[in-house]
């Protein structure tokens, strides 16, 4: 496979390549430097050949004239090469990994996750500009806090300290208005 | 099938580079058999896996990344209260802050320019951009830490590497060169529409009608001001439609989007100027208040912006390929 430029994409030239570890690219002029593996060099990965099961031979569960070359570790059921799914030490059939059931459960396939802390964080803070609003944001921060908290959020960052700060805040902002509005009040009846 | 790995149990610890940006950040993780490139949207985090025995080739290549993280942001606003605490008092001290902010510039365009990369990863299926390592001494580092991981899995490359590749890769290239070609070759987006030609020629009409106009407090013009800016704005909403359509590259969508802010900001400047002098000065009509000196300033520097933008807008819709996805 020729290897792209990293700034342009388009692929480096090989006599580039075979000068050293800096290929300069003959579209951008960009020195790249290029650190290839071993998979780079591998044959590219032709269809398995599906072997045929013969009579008395284990066939896969989901193409019954396939030899089986696995069970499943979740349900049982026979596999070919090309159902069977490496889960680390593990092999599995793709419904058990399309159900998500079992070992399948605790794998971590997720792409995207919606960070809510940063949410309950932002909206008593973005609000304080337009200070009205945040009779509505703070409170709202709050109980957003509460029903989230046990929810996941990054996959790599894992403190809440975001749920904390946007609760305190949420809060503080909370006892000012039920101050301003028992001051106000205390105010109106006083010169009454 | 593919190969999946169990990563509800991993702790992912952070490899060299992190962007952080306003509104958006990156960074790239290492879980135990897999690499996991973040990319942060504020309320939103996007994952990608590379697991460490496909990963084919990292490419870094030299590439001039002007990019404002919020660390020279947090810079930039330390100089801008030091200077408001000190410019009426010490005159020496100013002089010093002029001095910092040029070293402070320079530097950064410095390291933009001359010290910044992208880095790329490459397996059989995709070629991905790692965003986080766009400085070269980051990419060092994360070289430095992820290539002995990758070795670990896969092994050693051979010292002939390039020839091998070279002689295995002839037979396949035709199949797989599609791949990395890049997107602008075949792209059938544009550089310009007519939606973005209005968008260009309403900020020069725009420049020259407020440099025209800058003493003039007559209501006609007022009107006129907003009027341009109701078509502007149509015209941003448009390019932002073209570009979702894929019609429009995104060069043009991002002037626009400078433009956005550009007026947004000026108008909150504009009415703080307005507030601040009708409270100065009780008793003024708004016409008088926005004959002010720096009201007119205002005007003046936000009609040059006007023309720089549409001068970078007509470069933009006449080059053919620089802006590109």
């Amino acid at each position: 496979m020729p290897l792209p430029c990293a700034r342009c994409r388009m692929p480096l030239p090989a006599w580039e390549l075979m000068n050293g570890d800096v290929a300069v690219c003959t579209r951008c002029g960009s020195a790249n430097t290029v650190r290839a593996f071993p998979a780079a060099l591998a044959p590219a990965n032709a269809p398995a050949r599906q072997e045929l099961a013969l009579d008395g031979e284990a066939a896969c569960f989901d193409h019954p004239n396939k030899r089986a070359v696995a069970a499943c570790q979740q349900c049982g059921r026979f596999v070919c090469r090309l159902c069977s799914v490496e889960f680390g030490a593990r092999i599995l059939c793709p419904s058990c990994v399309a159900a998500g059931s079992g070992i399948a459960k605790v794998a971590n396939l997720q792409t995207s996750r919606t960070l809510y802390d940063s949410i309950a964080l932002i909206a008593p803070l973005v609000t304080l500009p337009v200070w009205p609003f945040t009779l509505i944001a703070a409170p709202g921060a709050m109980v957003f806090t509460v029903m989230k908290w046990s929810q996941p959020i990054s996959l790599v960052r894992r403190a809440r300290w975001r749920f904390v700060l946007a609760f305190l805040i949420g809060l503080a902002e909370t006892g000012l208005w039920i101050w301003g509005i028992v001051y106000a009040v205390a105010a109106a009846r006083a010169g009454k | 099938m593919g190969q999946m790995s169990m990563t509800q149990t991993d702790r992912y610890r952070k490899l060299p580079g992190f962007r952080r940006g306003i509104l958006r950040g990156a960074s790239v993780w290492t879980g135990g058999d897999h690499l996991l490139s973040v990319k942060s949207y504020r309320f939103r985090e996007d994952y990608k896996r590379f697991h460490l025995r496909d990963v084919q080739a990292i490419v870094v290549a030299s590439a001039p990344r002007f990019h404002i993280s919020t660390r020279s942001l947090f810079i930039g606003a330390m100089w801008l209260f030091a200077y408001l605490a000190v410019r009426a008092r010490f005159e020496l001290l100013t002089n010093a802050l002029y001095l910092v902010a040029a070293i402070l510039v320079a530097a950064w365009l410095l390291i933009s320019a001359a010290f910044s990369c992208r880095c790329r990863i490459l397996t059989a299926v995709s070629l991905e951009e790692l965003p986080s390592v766009y400085r070269t001494w980051t990419a060092r580092k994360f070289l430095a830490k992820v290539e002995p991981r990758i070795a670990e899995v896969q092994g050693r490359v051979e010292s002939n590497w390039a020839e091998v590749l070279e002689a295995s890769g002839a037979a396949r290239a035709l199949g797989l060169a599609s791949a990395a070609v890049p997107a602008n070759v075949n792209s059938a987006a544009r550089s310009h529409t007519p939606v973005s030609d209005l968008f260009v020629v309403t900020l020069f009409v725009n420049s020259a009608a407020m440099l025209l106009t800058l003493h003039s407090p007559a209501t006609l013009v007022r009107w006129l001001a907003s009027g341009l800016l109701l078509v502007e704005l149509g015209a941003i909403a448009g390019i932002f439609v073209q570009q979702y359509r894929g019609i429009l590259r995104s060069g043009m969508p991002r002037l626009a989007i400078a433009a956005v802010i550009k007026t947004g900001i000026a108008y909150y400047i504009g009415l703080l100027m307005v507030s601040f002098a009708a409270a100065n000065n009780p008793g003024v009509d708004r016409a008088a208040l926005l004959a002010l000196s720096p009201y007119i300033l205002l005007r003046q520097i936000n009609a040059c912006l006007d023309a720089v933008l549409g001068l970078v807008g007509a470069w933009v819709a006449m080059s053919s390929d620089r802006f590109t996805d």
